[in-house]
Order: C-alpha cells, then structure tokens, then sequence
C-alpha cells in the first residue's frame, strides 16, 4: 500500500518532475516566506555542519599536539604570568636559569626528562635575504625526546655530535621566507655574524598547544645558542619537563614552584616571576570554550530548525488554500486522500531538503575556510551530516503534516460544483 | 448492457438548519454506448445526479450499480480508484493545471494509476490528436482559447480509456460554434463506443444526443 502510494505519488522520476515543477512553481507565488523558510533550514544545517566539523577538527588537533608533546608535559616560563592557562607571559624577563632546571632535576623525583630552552628574535640571513624577526630557539638534544619534530627526513636532527656546533633546524614558515623555494638543507644562513648549517628543515606544524607559531622557529644547539647568541650563558627563559606519570602531574607542578619561588627568593605574597603550565590545562581550557561553541551552535540550529518549520507550515498553509482547486481536479482524476497528503508532504520535504543541501554545502565550506584561516586540519563530522539530514527532514515531515491534513479534507464536489 | 443503474437514489443537503432534497427518489438506466442528455432548470438537481453519477459524491440513500459494481457502498479510496479508471471528467470551467503544460494535464490522472506504463506519452499524445490539439502539446492552458483549453479536459478525461464521460455544462463557457465543435468530438467519441452523459440546459446540445432526461426538482420527469 505504502509502495503504491509512494509510486503514485511522485517519486518515479517522471511524476516526480511533474510534482516538483508543480511544487517550484506554486512555491514562486510565495517567494518571501519560501525564501525565509528555505533561509531557516540553511541557517541550521550551516552552522550544525560547522560546528560538528570544527570541533572534530580541534579535537584531532589537539590529540595530534598532545601526541607531539609527550603526555606528562609541564612547561615553565619566565615572566608573569598573564591570565590563566595562557603561556604567554606578560614580561618577557630571562630570570630562569640551567642552574634553576638542574634542581628541579635534582630534587624532584617526578621528573623523568627536563629540557631547558631559551628563545630570542634575531635578524637572519640567508645569501641577500634577511628575515628579521625570526625566533631562534635553543634546545637541549633531550627537548628531541619530549617533541617529535616533524623532519623532512631529508635532513637529519640533532645528534650528541651537534650539541656545540653551529647547526640549525628550519622551521617550515621561517624555511619558506628564507630560502623562497631552495632546499634550506645544507645551506649556510647567518645569525649574529655566526654562520649555522642548516642539517634538517621540518614540516608544517601548525600553532600548537605552547602559544607560540612553531613554524617560525629556527632551532639550534642549546650550547651553541648560549655560548654563540647569549651574552648571558646560563640564563634560559623555558624548561621543558615530563613527569613520570600522569599522576606526578600535580604534585610536580606544586613541588617545581615551591622550589622555584624558593630559589629565587619571592617571598610570600609576591607574585612569581614564572609560571608553570600543564598542557591539558590549556587543552582543557580549549575544550572548554569549544563546547560553549558547540551549544551555541546547537542552539542556533536549533532555532533556525524550529523557525523554518513554522515558515515552511505557513506557507504550505497557504498553499492548500490557493490550490483547492488543483486538489479538487487531482482528486477527481482518481487521487486518493494519501497521494494528496504525500504530495503536500513532498513539497514540505522540498522545501526543507533544498535548504539542507544548501546549508551542507555552505557549512562544508565555512569548516573548509575556518580550518584555513585558525590553521587546524579539515575534517568532517559524519553525525553532524547524519544529525542535519534527520533535523531536515524532521522539518520537512514536520511542518507538511497539518497542511496535509487540511488538503486531504477538501472534498471535490465543494470545489469543482459549476 | 447496462453500464448505470440508479435505484431510488435520494440526496439531502443540510444548509444552516434547512433541509434541502436535492434528489428526491431518482431511479434511471443508461445502457453502454449511449449518448445521453440532462436537462433541467437551474437548482433542479443536475449537478448533485452528475457527482453521484461521477463517484465524487456519494447518495444518502438508494443505490447505485456502476458497471456491475454497487458503487453507493464503497468507501472513499474505492471511489478514487473507480474515478480513474472509469470515469472521465468535462467540466463547465475545464479546471486544469495552469502552471502545467497541455501535455502534462493531460498526463494527470495517469499519476494515480497502480500499473507502470513507459508510452504514456505517446498515449496523451495520440489522444490530443484526437481532440485535434497536437500540435499545442507544449502551451500552458492560457495561451488557449476556451475551446481548446476544453478540449484538452476531454483527452485528459480518455487518457486512461474510461467507460463513461461525464460532461456537466461543457459548452456553458463557449460560444456556439465552439459549442457545436466540442459535441461534435463527444459525438465521435460515442461513435468510438464511449458512453456520454451531457448536463446541459440548452436544447440545441441536448440534440447530439441519442436521449434526454427531463430532471425537475430533483424528480425526473415522466420517470
Ligand atoms: N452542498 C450543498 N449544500 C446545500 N445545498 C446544496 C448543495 N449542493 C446543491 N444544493 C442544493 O441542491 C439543489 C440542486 O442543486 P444542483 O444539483 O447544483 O442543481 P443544478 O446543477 O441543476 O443547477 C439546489 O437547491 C442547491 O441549492
Ligand atoms: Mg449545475
């Protein structure tokens, strides 16, 4: 019965010209409310799409930068500290020193590798070309144990040979704006009069979890940078440090700041000059705001959803009034009440899948666009599509049904009496 | 043969609290291949026999035998059936799809037929050039002059090859040269074997026919 009534009814490719054309035509009667109502059901696949595409996409970028970063991972910055869970200080003084990273090696058990590093800007310069601004990182060969870097493999990294001599590792950005196009690998480049070697250029990275655009980083032996760029050869302004559990994590954290406060003699009520973060912090912070994101989204989906089903009812509404005649003709020439309420149905469905395929698509590209512009991978959510398909066709069904019921309680003898 | 045989059919109509007796005790034969005419003064009944007739209305009483089926007790998706595949349509106002092309009007009642068929184009064609609208397959009605445009209704209303035509008031919009052009096609299509029923109150259509009923205040006369 139901197979029948589908096969009557428009859904074989010619019928179903004949109904859309009649439902393309009937709807360009009431062109500002189908657009309204067409608008609404855009509106809500758009942003349900991009919202499920973007937080996937944050999600596996921030499983790839905790993959990056070892899982224990507490970095200590000099500087105070700028607002909760950020790491980028609010001055950039160079009070932490190797001696400061040796304690904490020393006396804190929960400590597995420590790796202090120290970044500064420097003009550098590559044949005729001079970049200036580019951070120069030095890192200690064990930072290679807590980051995987992401090599060329054309190169090599860093070895124990390397440690004092003047090598580098070109970030991906900083390797673009240097070389513009030659292979940075082999190549000579000059910081502060020094020439380096560059042994190893690396893949993009993206902005990762520490604050900073890794990319732009050009990375040199920690003893080679202190004895070579520093005039101050035992000052750092970072330590790396992985805890040898995830349950160290907080006591560590609480240790290396009792001791560096210590240390550098703070006393109480003064406020650190460091700070100690813990990457799931500012992952937890990330997800966070995400989720504020995601229910806003949800919402606004939800709204649109909801406001184009009263506009697609309205105009349907309106419809079934204008056309009695048509369902007076339709039903003399043999359609029974169900071919009429499914062809009302149909049109409703029309109406909201041509939204949500307009809405898949502009929410497609919206997540393309934002992956782009924020620098996180594109991905798409596959219960998000599921999610906007039903929400559409949910409307769709809807929003058809009372304007069914209404057609199908026109009788054709009213209608058709001459 | 027989194609419809009324039996003391009754019809009231419930008007704000009047009781009104469209048909009041209607009994009538109309053989298979006939041409028949109703005749009858304005409110005498016609339109109420023709829907009764049409399966578009059902009798409050009495009963109704269509081509060997008692038609007064089916229910509502039967009578659908029925009028697609019995039944064709002529009405005073023609009443077709605007937005739709000649052809694809006259493609409407195969929307609702249960079997699949791959020439139906072919078929709405033969019949336009029946009604000899061929070549205006592809107008939209109102690019058609009143007689076309119901000539149009009559191909739509043999598409699906119906034992009875039903016309009420066909020539009512036209003028009589138009007028005598649409019955002379009724007349052909008798001729073919269609039973034709003609609702009219003029005399010189009720003439095409081979009979006429006389109704008069829901009675047939010297019936
Ligand atoms: N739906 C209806 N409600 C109430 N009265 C009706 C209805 N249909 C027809 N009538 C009445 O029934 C009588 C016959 O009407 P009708 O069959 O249309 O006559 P005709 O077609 O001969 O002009 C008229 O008095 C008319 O007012
Ligand atoms: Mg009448």
């Amino acid at each position: 019965m139901a197979a029948r009534h589908l096969f009557k009814s428009g859904f074989l490719p010619k019928n179903l010209y004949l109904n859309l054309a009649v439902a393309a035509k009937s709807l360009g009667s009431f062109k500002g409310r189908t657009f309204l109502a067409i608008a609404g059901v855009v509106l809500g696949t758009l942003s349900l799409i991009t919202v499920a595409n973007t937080s996937k996409a944050m999600r596996l970028k921030t499983i790839a930068d905790l993959e990056r970063f070892g899982k224990n991972l507490l970095i200590v910055k000099s500087g105070l500290m700028q607002g909760h869970g950020s790491l980028v200080g609010l001055t950039t003084s160079m009070k932490l020193t190797l001696a400061d990273a040796a304690a904490i090696k020393e006396s804190l058990p929960q400590v597995k590798i420590t790796a202090p590093a120290v970044t500064k800007t420097f003009p550098v310069r590559y044949r005729n070309t001079t970049v200036t601004g580019t951070t120069i990182m030095g890192i200690p060969m064990e930072f290679l144990q807590l980051k995987k870097m992401p090599a060329s493999g054309r190169g090599r990294l860093f070895t124990d040979d390397d440690k004092r001599r003047k090598a580098a590792i070109a970030g991906a950005n900083a390797a673009v704006k240097l070389f513009k196009g030659d292979d940075p690998i082999g190549k000579s480049i000059f910081v502060n009069q020094s020439a380096f070697e560059v042994v190893e250029a690396l893949e993009p990275m993206a902005i990762d979890l520490s604050g900073m655009n890794e990319d732009n980083i050009i990375y040199v032996p920690l003893a080679t940078f202190l004895s070579r760029l520093s005039s101050t050869p035992n000052t750092i302004n970072l330590i790396y440090i992985e805890a040898v559990s995830e349950s160290a994590m907080a006591s560590l954290k609480g240790g290396i700041e009792t001791l560096l406060r210590q240390r550098h003699n703070i006393k109480k009520g003064e406020r650190d000059d460091f700070s100690v973060t813990d990457l799931k912090d500012v992952n937890s912070i990330q997800t966070k705001t995400m989720s504020i994101v995601v229910t806003l989204g949800m919402i606004t989906s939800a709204i649109s959803f909801t406001i184009s089903s009263i506009g697609i009812l309205s105009i349907m509404i309106l419809m079934v009034d204008e056309r009695k005649i048509e369902i007076g003709i339709r039903r003399a020439v043999g359609a029974s009440k169900q071919d009429i309420a499914l062809q009302f149905m149909t049109e409703a469905s029309f109406i909201s899948l041509a939204g949500a395929a307009a809405g898949l698509i502009t929410g497609i590209a919206l997540s393309l666009g934002i992956s782009w512009l924020a620098n996180i991978p594109f991905a798409v959510s596959l219960p998000g599509l599921l999610i906007s398909c039903i929400a559409a066709i949910v409307t769709g069904i809807a929003s058809g049904i009372y304007p069914s019921i209404k057609a199908v309680r026109i009788q054709p003898v009213n209608i058709l009496r001459s | 043969m027989k194609l419809i045989e009324l039996r003391h059919l009754r019809k009231q109509f419930i008007a704000g609290d009047v009781m009104v007796d469209a048909l009041k005790d209607v009994s009538l034969t109309v053989e298979r291949g006939a041409f028949t005419a109703i005749m009858g003064a304005s409110g005498s009944g016609k339109t109420t026999l023709m829907n009764i007739i049409g399966c578009l209305d059902t009798p409050t009483s009495g009963t109704y035998i269509l081509n060997g089926m008692d038609v007064s007790t089916m229910d509502d998706d039967q009578l659908s059936a029925v009028r697609n595949k019995t039944i064709g349509f002529v009405f005073q106002n023609f009443f077709l799809l605007h937005y739709a092309t000649v052809l694809e009007n006259v493609l409407l009642p195969t929307l609702y037929v249960d079997t699949l068929r791959h020439d139906l184009k072919d078929k709405a064609m033969e019949m336009l050039q029946i009604v000899g609208l061929k070549d205006r397959a592809l107008f939209k009605p109102r690019q058609l002059s009143g007689g076309q445009q119901q000539r149009t209704a009559i191909a739509r209303a043999l598409i699906n090859d119906p034992d009875l035509i039903i016309c009420d008031e066909p020539t009512g919009q036209l003028d009589s040269n138009t007028a005598s052009e649409i019955m002379k096609i009724l007349t052909k299509l008798n001729e073919k074997g269609k039973t034709i029923i003609v609702v009219t109150h003029d005399a010189n259509i009720a003439a095409y026919a081979g009979s006429t009923i006389v109704i008069k205040d829901g009675l047939i006369e010297g019936g």
